[in-house]
């Protein structure tokens, strides 16, 4: 038999993977009852209000927070002075909760009020009064990355870090709180051997993760001094473990329990209201609520980090790259922003992943600035080195009139190839996402251009490819319950991604029963096992692997009880449906005769028929990197890459620089699509979110305060304008994954910026280096580029 | 200045909150609550922003919102010299109205209610908010200029009629007089001949404009330009009519040679610098947005000949 032979033999056999199962969650979010962090409240509930700072930079003088304590209706009122002296950070504890002596960004917490309503609270916050003595600022990261620079944290030899993620002080310049490097080859002797150099510089700009629900937590202080938090976050165990290091309580301790969430894409990995909202529970004794406001989810939670990208390349005449050297500048802000400092080292994997170059160099310095923190965000760091490379690809294409394709074919990384930090490369399906794409591009068709008028077509292309990162772990538990109904314990929150009916999914697969007898619970640490969150598009292979393992050793269980009663071998029994039944025989019994019967009812007891729970846990290993050389300690450093290649068709009107997008693909080999439908879904909002920071989001800054934090000026792609988003799914199966499959959730988002920068030039001979890709920016390049032929 | 962006530090965590919200049964009524209150009260009605400048603190502390929904501002009438439209009428209920989709020359105001998108806000919003509002970003006041419209104020002291164009004097701020409101728009009916057209430049699909422009024409028997109104809006806190550029029109043949010509003074402008865009970016586009509006209006003038 050929292997696609057994691969549809095998799919035939599939029940439920690899179709497009409605939606779980679809009727409580459709008639508007599912409950989100936003709707949750409790009896008796406080509303708790932040001050926050007006300055980027200053000294706290005094704090006066009499008027607002004696308000009527304020329950407490809370500042540095109140809660632990303690900095947190899951790398890098370098934030306080409340801001002691120093402000760092506009929007800082500096104290918080809980009240019997959100006015009074509001009114309160108001009647707080703070004195600042201001402090010279930096916003540029390149400024703060000087010598002379403001420095933001004096004390930052002092800050404590995990192992993954050492600080790297460097006395030369005082804002750097991480560098990475990799050196691969001879980057020197590379550069002497090619006929060409191109050069180039890239930038982006700051985007906010703009999840529909703003962030928002409510905390009660138990009488036995436990805590229990809702906070609609990606990652509850991670919230666990900062509230535990924030207060000094121990995990057991404290309980999370996570709603529905309304979009995080890495955001709310991190904590944003709970350790205020814990703080406030604490001294008020009652539960509160602290809602962010739009407003503050832009100031005062993350933002993407904007990254400068200095990029160098050595190429030879027929386009093979033999040397590259690349900086890239990470405007971090005022904090480490959580997992900010991961982003620093990942973006690593983004250059590395997609193009074999013989000689390599890459610098990544996370700087910080007195700019708002950046974060985690979907795309991790390789969506702003992608940005760059993918331009580069296009610049040299076009300086050595080479095509662009072609270009990428030659250089590309193959199977059994080393990388330049030491991963053997397993096989990327580069090759099948390029040729899905080309299929609907159609590059080789003669352009299609208006003959007259200002409009512009063109059609642009990138090849990116997206990392699952490592080491993480998830775990999952199924309980089979004597209605026929298995109960799914997993920590994994439904972000929107569509994951509560993937894992059901799966189990339902591999119990053999309808998808309906699954119900998932919420995340709840008290109850629900590990899971190391809704990040790096790792929770279909994670969590969808422990949910598989789980249930197959619920099946197992169910196999032996029932061969006890049957009086069958195991071997000789299969499970549909909720029935075992006898291979070649007669013998049957219901699952639900499998267990424990109350007094009146008078089945006869079965020994061992206890609870019946599965349990499943997956974990990765992989090598660390060494700041210093690059090299990976292993020949593995992250779990799987993911490759995806975009397409656009545009058109550029070159007398105002707007641009209009006609058409996207976007082709991503998902190994297996459990949910087909999901998967688009996924593609579609990656590459719309990608747009938006291609073509318009950027928070921005002057006088280093954020002057569009509100949704009338920061601007987001809308339904009225997205263009059509062609959504292309390859399957080449991933070796460990659950039926094959990888994760989509953030690839789709790395590639459009390039694509659409190629495409401008394309369309107009003009080159565009920093997103978003604003008319007037276009408008401008494209007046440069008529002044140079001249 | 154009920035609905505004540093945070002068933002209160505060919301607003009027304290009192009344429904005056009759015009008078409610002409006497406003002169009586001042400032403290203020008119409502779509709301829709209202709270946008409340909450942003753009205006004075208001204390008493003023319904006039009860007052029967909400009319669309036609007469043979000009259409009138009642203040309280809804930004959809003009667009379905079917004298305002039948009535020839008047496109520059169909257009504009087509670029504002977001029906949820049509429904509510309203002709006299459109107006009152004098955000120099919004549609239908460029529009209404080009058409010549003209409005009627009621105050303590009875009803004046004033031209739209100069009615807004800055950045949100109007020539509304203490306990006046504003009762109705009229739209002088254009002449056989005339054309007109409403453009706007926008970053998304849904989104207030970098500029518009609303361009009315009025051509002889030659197809020579009678007279031309061009309104340009988002340049300054105003919109303003560019007299150099209706200036250059009157009298030619509108070929595009003219029409080019006399749309570069457009960019003469002064322009303020806005969240989206540079003063030098608006002046290099406003020619553009010029020049294409007046073909078009003058494409419409040809048709209604
Ligand atoms: C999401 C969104 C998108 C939008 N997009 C667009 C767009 O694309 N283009 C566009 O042009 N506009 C747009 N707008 C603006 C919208 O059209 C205005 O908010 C609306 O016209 C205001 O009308 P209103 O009836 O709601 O006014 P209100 O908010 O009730 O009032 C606004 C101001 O006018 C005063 N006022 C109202 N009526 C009178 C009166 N009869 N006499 C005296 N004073 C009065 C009020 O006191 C207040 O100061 C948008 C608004 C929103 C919220």
């Amino acid at each position: 038999m050929s292997t696609t032979q057994q691969q549809e033999e095998r799919e035939t056999l599939l029940r439920h993977i690899g179709k497009s199962v409605t939606r779980v969650d679809l009727k409580a979010k459709m008639t508007g009852r599912a409950i989100y962090g936003y709707d949750f409240s409790l009896p008796h509930m406080l509303h708790g209000k932040i001050k926050r700072s007006p300055y980027p930079h200053a000294r706290i003088l005094k704090i006066d927070t009499e008027a607002a304590r004696t308000l009527n209706g304020v329950r407490a009122v809370i500042t540095a002075w109140d809660v632990p002296n303690s900095l947190y950070g899951v790398m890098l504890k370098d934030t306080p909760m409340l801001a002691r002596d120093r402000v760092r960004y506009v929007g800082e917490a500096v104290a918080a009020v809980a009240a019997d309503s959100l006015e009074i609270a509001e009114e309160a916050v108001d009647l707080i009064k703070v004195e600042y003595a201001p402090l010279p600022y930096v916003t540029n990261v390149e400024k703060a990355l000087e010598k002379e620079s403001v420095v933001i944290h004096p004390d930052l030899p002092t800050y404590k870090a995990g192992p993954p993620f050492p600080v790297r002080i460097d006395p030369n310049r005082p804002n750097v709180g991480n560098h990475y490097h990799v050196e691969h080859g001879n980057v020197e002797s590379g550069f002497s051997e090619a006929d060409f150099v191109v050069q180039n510089r890239f930038e982006t700009a700051a985007m906010q993760h703009m999840h529909l629900e703003p962030s928002c937590a409510v905390a009660r202080a138990e009488p036995d001094g436990r805590v229990t938090i809702w906070s609609a976050t990606q990652s509850p165990y991670m919230i666990r473990q900062q509230i535990s290091d924030i207060f000094q309580i121990s995990t057991s301790r404290i309980r999370v329990i996570a709603p529905y969430e309304g979009g995080g894409f890495g955001s709310r990995l991190e904590v944003h209201s709970e350790p205020v909202a814990v703080a406030l529970a604490m001294k008020s004794r009652k539960p509160v609520k602290v809602a962010l406001t739009r407003e503050e989810v832009f100031t005062s939670t993350l933002v993407r980090h904007p990254f400068v990208v200095y990029i160098k390349d050595g190429v030879k005449r027929d386009g093979t790259i033999i040397a590259r050297d690349m900086k890239v500048i990470l405007n971090g802000g005022a904090y480490s922003g959580g997992f900010g400092m991961s982003v620093c080292r990942n973006c690593i994997f983004g250059a590395v992943s997609t193009y074999n170059i013989a000689n390599f160099r890459f610098d990544s310095i996370r700087v910080f600035t007195n700019a708002p923190p950046g974060g985690a965000f979907r795309g991790y760091g390789s969506t702003q080195v992608d940005w760059a490379i993918e331009c580069q690809m296009d610049c040299i294409a076009n300086e050595l009139h080479l095509d662009k394709i072609q270009i990428r074919r030659r250089n590309l990384l193959h199977a059994g190839d080393r990388n330049a930090i030491g991963e053997t490369m397993k096989d990327v399906n580069h090759h099948g996402v390029v040729e899905r794409v080309l299929e609907k591009l159609r590059l080789d068709e003669p352009r299609q251009d208006y003959d007259s008028g200002p409009w512009r077509r063109g059609k642009g292309f990138a090849l990116t490819t997206k990392y699952t990162t490592a080491p993480t772990a998830s775990a999952a538990t199924v309980r089979v319950l004597d209605d026929h109904t298995v109960i799914l314990f997993v920590s994994g929150t439904e972000i929107g991604a569509g994951s509560d009916t993937i894992y059901s999914q799966i189990v339902a697969e591999e119990l053999n029963c309808p998808v309906e007898s699954v119900i998932v619970s919420g995340p709840d640490t008290m109850f629900t096992p590990f899971d190391d969150g809704a990040n790096s598009s790792r929770r279909t292979y994670y969590l969808g692997n422990a949910c598989r393992m789980a249930a197959q050793d619920a099946r197992q269980q169910i196999l032996e009880r029932a061969s006890r009663a049957l009086q069958v071998p195991e071997s000789n029994l299969m499970v549909e449906d909720w029935k075992i039944v006898e291979r070649n025989g007669s013998k049957s019994i219901k699952v639900s005769e499998l267990f424990l019967k109350d007094q009146t009812r008078s089945g006869a007891f079965l020994p061992g028929s206890g609870d019946l729970i599965g349990r499943g846990v997956w974990h990765e290993r992989v090598g660390f990197l060494d700041p210093v050389t690059g090299r990976c300690t292993t020949d593995r450093a992250v779990t799987y890459y993911t490759p995806v290649a975009t397409g656009v068709e545009v058109e550029v009107n070159e007398e105002t620089g707007f641009m209009r997008v006609l058409n996207i693909y976007c082709a991503i080999d998902v190994g297996k699509a459990i949910n087909p439908l999901s998967v688009e879904g996924q593609i579609e909002g990656g590459v719309v979110q990608g747009l938006g920071g291609a073509i318009c989001e950027e928070l921005i800054l002057q006088d280093g305060k954020p002057i569009n934090a509100n949704l009338a000026d920061y601007k987001v792609p809308l339904s009225l304008g997205t263009p059509h988003v062609q959504a292309i799914v390859l399957e080449s199966p991933e070796a460990n994954g659950p039926y094959g499959a990888r994760g989509v959730g953030e690839g789709p988002i790395t590639g459009i910026s390039p694509a659409l920068a190629n495409a401008i030039v394309d369309a107009t001979g003009a080159r565009v280096y920093d997103i978003p890709l604003t008319p007037e920016k276009i408008l401008a390049a494209i007046n440069l580029k008529a002044k140079q032929r001249k | 200045m154009l920035k609905l962006g505004i540093a945070i530090d002068t933002v209160a965590s505060s919301r607003f909150r009027p304290e009192d919200y009344v429904f005056p049964a009759t015009m008078e009524e409610a002409i006497s609550i406003l002169s009586s209150e001042g400032e403290k009260a203020r008119i409502i009605a779509g709301g829709t922003m209202l709270f946008e400048l409340a909450e942003r603190k753009m205006i004075p502390e208001v204390k008493k919102l003023v319904d006039l929904s009860r007052i029967g501002l909400s009319y669309v009438a036609s007469d043979p010299e000009a259409i009138r439209i009642g203040s309280l009428t809804t930004l959809s209920e003009l667009t379905n109205h079917e004298t305002i989709g039948q009535t020839r020359g008047i496109g520059a105001l169909t257009d504009s209610l087509s670029w504002i998108r977001p029906i949820q806000v049509k429904n509510v919003a309203t002709v006299g908010g459109e107006i009152c509002s004098a955000t120099p970003l919004f549609d239908l006041p460029p529009a209404l200029i080009a058409l010549n419209a003209k409005l009627i104020l009621v105050g303590p002291n009875g009803s004046r009629t004033t031209d739209l164009d100069g009615f807004v004097l800055d950045y949100l701020l109007c020539d509304l007089r203490q306990g006046e409101l504003l009762k109705e728009v009229v739209i002088p009916r254009p002449k056989k001949g005339s054309g007109s057209t409403f453009t706007k430049l926008e970053r998304t699909a849904n989104d207030f404009a970098l500029l518009n422009c609303g361009v009315a024409l009025e051509l002889d028997k030659e197809a020579k330009c009678r007279s031309a109104c061009v309104c340009l809006g988002g340049a300054l806190g105003a919109p303003s009519r560019l007299s150099k550029v209706e200036n250059k029109l009157v009298k030619t043949n509108l070929s595009r040679q003219d029409i080019e010509k006399a749309a570069e003074f457009a960019s003469e402008v002064q322009m303020s610098q806005s969240v989206q865009a540079s003063s030098a970016y608006k002046k290099s586009v406003a020619k553009i947005i010029c020049r294409d509006t007046i073909l078009s209006a003058k494409e419409r003038a040809l048709d209604n000949n």
